[in-house]
């Protein structure tokens, strides 16, 4: 029992790591209509530079300010990259560019930091015991905050007009703007709050485990599996899928026969076929209603 | 020698497999990401039957190519089944997939080590006869593409780019144009990684991947226009373009990141200055 309930904590924190990079992809589609995949790599960077801050001053609260700069500096980036696109109505070639941008940004931090990986903290991590199962403290605030974040977004996109001028952006931007609301600000803060929550994902890895150049790219790969499988404009949908996609490769992996000899690699495949069926079956998200066709 | 050689191959393949780029993505703005996806299979599948099943080089390299075909049509099967955003994201996502499968399924691909010692046919032991064969599929390819924009199914691909609905409205079926596109991207990327691997003559699973999607993309999205000749230099241009970093006294570790660096960035510069360019209500017609 132990066991299970260990393996339900560990795929909890994963869940909310991918929980936020799908929350802040939904948030940037939701007014940009634009795929930012890029997110992966912008959360790998402040990672670094939250690394190279708290290895000159070993402050946390001086190395989180400076990991928050270049968070809005991104944020700012990709506004400035991609707002384009978005006038344009060419969405396709703005996932394009994002990717691009992301491999370029992987590249740079392979050039000036190498590949091998770096521990934010040496030694042991410190470990807190809730009696049927054990979490890093890194863990444990992941999903606290994880899980917060997600229920303040939820609750604001949803539930308050600021949610609703958030979406009105995405149906109609001109009628938007003609009601004296400033869509270029609200679009340029949703990309600055999507790097922020994706770069507090990047840290807390950091702090978890190791920073290396690639590890927000399968992140951010399956968080947007998780908003594609549970309905671009469906955030309950996404909040369901991103979790089903972390647990069911978890179970599958740990549960399965040993003569399968599944491990931990097998994971990426597992989300893929996982993805892959739960498209086929419900192109339109997990909680879409049939609609009929002319 | 060797050197000049090993880049007149890479441009001579870089070609092939951009061929089917050039039509689905840059010609039909089908955002067809999973390239490599049918690049490394092709090569995979290519070296289990010679390795594991005991095929003959011919017979395996043409098996292989039947199986990368059939990978063809389950993706045009996805194409036709889901809105384009899921297709371009799942077809990205479909990279990292058969990555992770490769690593995984290590009996059967040899896992993080990969296969090595993937023969070679007898006409093509030296390098030189695998540039001219690459070269002699080159030549035919160009001759299929310049076909193709003279034939219906090249104004079908350019109309496709204008607007489905109008080209169902002049009974053309464009699930039809896009599953021949995609079948066909798939096979040529196939086709170039089956040469690449005869070549190398060893494959482990970063093989393709996204640095080789940055490559084709960025020869396809250069090559705009549905001419051949345009996408020949488009190749020239982009795989010629980082072998200028040889010049330059960079750490061997470095030069692959150096590499991605200037594909990546080059191909953001690209995309953003061809934003609105393709614009039906933007062209005086």
């Amino acid at each position: 029992m132990s066991f299970f309930i260990q393996i339900l904590a560990n795929s909890l924190v994963t869940g909310t790591q991918v929980l936020l990079f799908a929350v802040s992809l939904y948030l940037i589609r939701a007014v940009s209509k634009t795929e930012h995949v890029a997110l992966g790599a912008i959360a790998t960077f402040i990672a670094y530079m939250f690394y190279v801050m708290f290895l000159s001053t070993g402050s946390f609260i001086v190395s989180s300010l400076f990991a928050l700069f270049w968070a809005i500096v991104f944020g700012y980036t990709s506004f400035a990259l991609l707002e384009k696109f978005y006038k344009n109505n060419d969405v396709l070639l703005g996932l394009l560019a994002s990717l691009s941008f992301g491999i370029f940004l992987e590249s740079l931090i392979g050039i000036i930091f190498e590949t091998d990986a770096k521990s934010i903290i040496d030694g042991v991590l410190p470990v807190i015991d809730f009696g049927l199962f054990k979490l890093t403290t890194p863990g444990v605030i992941t999903i606290g905050f994880g899980i917060l974040l997600t229920l303040i977004v939820s609750f604001v996109v949803l539930k308050t007009p600021y949610g609703r001028v958030l979406r009105s952006i995405n149906e109609n931007n001109a009628l938007v703007s003609s009601l004296g609301v400033n869509s270029a600000f609200v679009r340029s803060f949703v990309y600055c709050l999507g790097c922020i929550l994706t770069g507090f994902v990047g840290v807390m890895i950091g702090l978890n485990s190791a920073l290396t150049p690639y590890m927000g790219f399968q992140l951010v790969i399956t968080g947007f599996i998780a908003l594609f499988v549970g309905g671009v404009n469906d955030i309950r949908g996404v909040v369901v899928a991103t979790f089903l996609l972390s647990l069911i490769p978890e179970f599958l992996i740990n549960y399965s026969p040993s003569s399968l000899e599944f491990s931990a690699s097998h994971k990426m495949f597992f989300v893929f076929i996982i993805a892959f069926i739960l498209v086929m079956y419900r192109p339109n998200g997990l909680f879409s209603k049939s609609i009929r066709k002319s | 020698m060797g050197y000049y050689f090993s880049v007149l191959i890479k441009i001579f393949i870089s070609f092939i497999q951009s061929v089917g780029a050039h039509l689905s993505l840059s010609q039909a703005g089908i955002f067809f990401l999973a390239i490599p996806v049918s690049y490394s299979f092709m090569a995979y599948s290519l070296a289990i039957l010679q390795k594991k099943f005991g095929f003959g080089v011919v017979l395996a390299f043409g098996t292989g190519l039947f199986l990368t075909f059939l990978l063809g049509l389950v993706l045009s099967y996805l194409y036709i089944r889901v809105s384009r955003e899921s297709f371009t994201v799942l077809t990205a996502a479909s990279i990292v997939g058969f990555e992770a499968f490769l690593k995984s399924f290590s009996d059967l691909t040899g896992g993080v080590l990969g296969i090595s010692g993937i023969m070679r046919p007898g006409f093509m032991k030296s390098l030189f006869a695998i540039m001219v064969v690459s070269g002699v599929v080159m030549l035919s390819m160009m001759l299929f593409e310049y076909l193709i924009f003279k034939a219906p199914l090249g104004r079908q691909i350019r109309g496709m780019k204008e607007s489905e609905t109008l080209l169902e409205s002049l009974s053309v079926s464009s699930s039809k144009v896009a599953v021949i596109l995609i079948s066909l991207a798939t096979v040529l990327s196939g086709f170039a990684g089956g040469l690449e691997i005869l070549r190398i003559q060893f494959l482990d699973p970063t093989f393709g991947g996204f640095p080789n999607l940055i490559l084709v993309a960025s020869i396809a999205i250069l090559a705009q226009k549905p001419r051949v000749r345009t996408l020949f230099l488009s190749t020239l241009f982009v795989v010629l373009l980082p072998e200028i970093l040889r010049f330059f006294n960079f750490h061997p570790s470095q030069m692959g990141h150096m590499r991605m660096l200037v594909y990546s960035g080059m191909l953001v510069v690209l995309i953003r200055n061809l934003s609105g360019k393709f614009k039906t209500n933007s062209r005086i017609v």
